[in-house]
């Protein structure tokens, strides 16, 4: 079961910063689920996590302004 | 030598002609240049005589929150990046160059 996080409303360093810090809580393999609405966001925020050995399993634009993106811990 | 700077003030601010001046120094004796633009110094990339700092090897970085709060749009050879970038290059570089 993934984790969800939702972070409208947040919006550079924080989007990265507050998904960093869930993401540490979970274990090696788990999926953890983030919604953002700061476009920024979804372009560094996946690169920064995979440069950090993280994988991006899925980036999902629901509407001009909402985004859902899913990693797996490494 | 990998040389990491960071111009947080406008075009029109001395700033911008020593970083360029800097730059172009350095990667004539072949050493590496990465820029961080944030703040106000975004607007430097639609300086011609900073931005032509892409033809000759340096690495410029922009803090995309920054300009999009600044309506700066996105040039060819930039990366729109975040902090984390910023922080990226800090721990990479020998000497890191700060001007605000």
């Amino acid at each position: 079961m993934a984790i969800e996080l939702d972070l409208k409303g947040e919006v550079c360093p924080y989007t990265f910063v507050k998904t960093k810090l869930k993401l540490e809580e979970l274990d090696s393999g788990e999926e953890l689920v983030v919604t953002f609405d700061h476009a920024p966001a979804v372009e560094n925020v996946p690169r920064s996590l995979k440069n950090e050995g993280h994988k991006i399993m899925g980036i999902e634009q629901r509407n001009d302004h909402l985004w859902i993106v899913r990693i797996r811990k490494a | 030598m990998k040389l990491g700077i960071l111009l947080s003030t406008t075009p029109e601010n001395e700033n911008t002609n020593t970083v360029i001046s800097i730059s172009r120094a350095a990667r004539k004796h072949g050493h590496d240049v990465s820029i961080f633009l944030m703040y106000d110094g975004v607007y430097n990339i639609n300086k011609k005589e900073f931005a032509g700092l892409i033809e000759i090897g340096v690495n410029i970085t922009v803090c995309a929150l920054n300009a999009e709060q600044r309506k700066v749009s996105k040039a060819e050879g930039i990366l729109f990046g975040s902090q984390y970038d910023h922080a990226c290059i800090a721990e990479d570089v020998d000497r890191f160059l700060s001007f605000g």
